[in-house]
């Protein structure tokens, strides 16, 4: 006789009340584990002590308050759907072109924002205060010009062209807020803070909260009372495009762009011709087979940063080129062994060293070189663990070993311990 | 917000809140993503979901709402490191090897939305078909054909990802 069972579905569907079937309540009747389950989810969130059911009812309703559509709106008024929140984007959309276009036009008074570090040449006369849907506000001297260059529910990207900025964030940790001075990018989730674009610098104060800027220099990420000034390239025609493309890729929805608006004055140079197939795009949507053949129509338009490295080395694995996937895979190891990607990316390549390249030796090293990245990682014991498979693929018993023992010693209860006495001849 | 929209919401939170927070701390492995997700989906559930039609129970397209929520995560998480920060995190250890767990998390953000949301229901939560076709609002036969699909990304995606079967039998 098979063990009674509920699926979670069912459990949550007679939890909320509804009668159960014959077969459910024979399950039930002959399961007092499934009664248990059944009592735990009647609990409703009372189940989970490190909830708070009242602090997040109460958050819910102020986020209601300013944002649609709601469990409420949508299950009343079946007819909304798409378009409402289609409505609502748009209506965030318009919001920031209106408020654009009225920039010179002097606004009612800022909200003060106090910077500790605060530069003094902040224009006396009335600053413009973009105000978005969403409560975040953007306010900016007479001689500053900050454009919007993508907005959606998930994104909002401004360019400060000129002058200073203060940002005065709404927290919203589904949203990437980006502040950008050429290829500086400033990340927000809710914070205050403010931009100053002065010759090749931009200079970024953070008063509440954190941001993380990523320049040529590096990614550092910057915490309330601290300043810092950013060297930037300015980009030309090509690299702004690309950064757009590269913005569009981050959006989920794509309506609220095209009703955007730049802001007056000289317009940003255009984005290129959409490549509705770029290689990226395929890529991020799962169709690595295309994606591959694109990337190769496309040449050498993988750019040398660690996230596009790794998409196109994901795009060359899985449509089965693991030859061109290394390549990919070697520059984030060699070029950019600070980053925190690199140890996985070392990880990755080992594996296809070992089992599509049949190339144990430098698989065993690569899977060293992955462990020595990340230490304290969690892919350091598997790491180890493989790397003990390769010196034994690889012929060298006394590596194999010597790596067996050594993971025995560290991981004595892990997951591979049987695979790694196997490999080091430690039966 | 309107004084019944509140009291609605405030009746869906209690009587499904649990529901949807275990689902998403399940999926995700995340106690705070989890929390946020809980919230959105209250506060914001259209992303990607289209109409609820008005014969469909709350529940069925509460799960359909939090599903896709956490799938939009777990896209956005796609980055190998991010993956493993989270959910391997010493507090939300678990049972999975981290390369094992790291490869399920890859096929779910890389599948389709439909696909991800029919392998999460079937292979996550053990529903039948016919309980998977109900909440997706499609036939048995397009469920079957749907997993059919994932079953094949997830052999590509292993056989390309795995070093090998070998380990399992040792």
């Amino acid at each position: 006789m098979s063990t009674p069972h509920l699926s979670e579905f069912e459990l949550d569907r007679l939890a909320s009340g509804t009668e159960p079937t014959a077969a459910q309540r024979e399950a039930l009747e002959s399961s007092p584990a499934l009664r248990a389950q059944l009592e735990e989810r009647r609990k409703g969130l009372n189940a989970f002590p490190e909830l708070d059911e009242q602090r997040l009812l109460a958050s819910i309703r102020r986020r209601a308050a300013t944002e649609e559509p709601t469990v409420a709106s949508v299950v009343r008024d079946v007819s909304l759907g798409w378009e409402r929140l289609r409505f609502a984007l748009l209506g965030a959309a318009a919001t920031l072109a209106v408020s654009l276009i009225l920039r010179s036009i002097p606004g009612p008074p800022p909200k003060p924002t106090p910077l500790a570090n605060a530069p003094t040449e902040v224009p006396a006369a009335a600053p413009a205060v973009l105000a978005l849907s969403d409560g975040s506000r953007v306010t900016s001297g007479r001689e500053s010009r900050v454009e919007v260059e993508r907005v959606s529910e998930k994104l909002v990207a401004l360019q400060l062209r000129t002058g200073r900025a203060s940002f005065d964030v709404a927290k919203k940790p589904d949203r990437d807020f980006q502040v950008r001075v050429e290829n500086v990018v400033v990340h927000v989730v809710g914070t205050q803070f403010t931009v100053e674009r002065s010759g090749e610098d931009a200079k970024v104060s953070v008063t509440e909260g954190r941001v993380r800027v990523e320049a040529p220099s590096g990614t550092q990420e910057l915490g309330a009372g601290e300043t810092n000034s950013f060297a930037f390239v300015r980009l030309d025609e090509t690299e702004r495009g690309n950064a757009l493309e590269a913005l569009d890729q981050q959006l989920s929805t794509e309506y609220a762009v095209a009703d955007v608006e730049p802001a007056p004055g000289p317009k940003p140079p255009r984005k290129p011709p959409a490549k509705t197939n770029s290689w990226q795009k395929l890529a991020e949507a799962g169709e690595h087979d295309a994606a591959f053949e694109a990337l190769q129509d496309q040449g050498s338009r993988v750019r040398n940063e660690v996230g596009e490295l790794m998409l196109a080395a994901d795009a060359a694995r899985l449509s089965n080129h693991p030859r061109e996937a290394a390549g990919y895979l070697e520059r984030v190891v060699s070029e950019h062994a600070r980053d925190p990607r690199a140890a996985s990316a070392a990880f990755t390549l080992g594996g296809m060293l070992l089992r599509q390249l049949r190339e144990p030796t430098k698989a065993a090293r690569m899977f060293a070189t992955a462990r020595s990245l990340a230490p304290n990682g969690p892919l350091a014991g598997d790491a180890l663990a493989r790397e003990v498979q390769a010196w034994s693929t690889a012929g060298d018993k006394a590596k194999a070993g010597a790596r067996a023992r050594e993971y025995l010693r560290l991981y004595p209860n892990g997951a591979r311990v049987k695979s790694v006495k196997r490999f080091g001849g430690l039966d | 917000m309107r004084p019944d929209d509140e009291r609605f919401i405030a009746e869906q939170f209690r009587t499904h809140g649990g529901a949807v927070y275990r689902r998403a701390l399940r999926l995700l492995g995340n106690p705070e993503e989890a929390e946020e997700v809980l919230q959105d989906v209250f506060v914001k559930p259209s992303n990607n979901i289209g109409k609820l039609e008005e014969d469909t129970p709350v529940l069925n397209w509460l799960y359909r709402v939090t599903s896709n929520q956490c799938l939009d995560l777990l896209r956005q998480r796609k980055r190998r490191n991010e993956l493993l920060e989270i959910n391997f995190h010493p507090e939300t250890q678990h049972d999975w090897v981290p390369e094992d767990a790291l490869i399920l998390q890859e096929l779910l953000s890389r599948l389709k939305p439909e696909e991800a949301q029919a392998a999460i229901y079937a292979y996550c939560d053990g529903m039948a078909h016919h309980e998977i076709a109900e909440i997706l609002g499609v036939s048995r036969r397009t469920v079957g054909n749907l997993l059919e699909r994932v079953q094949q990304r997830a052999q590509k995606l292993v056989s390309a990802t795995r070093l090998g079967t070998d380990e399992a039998k040792a």
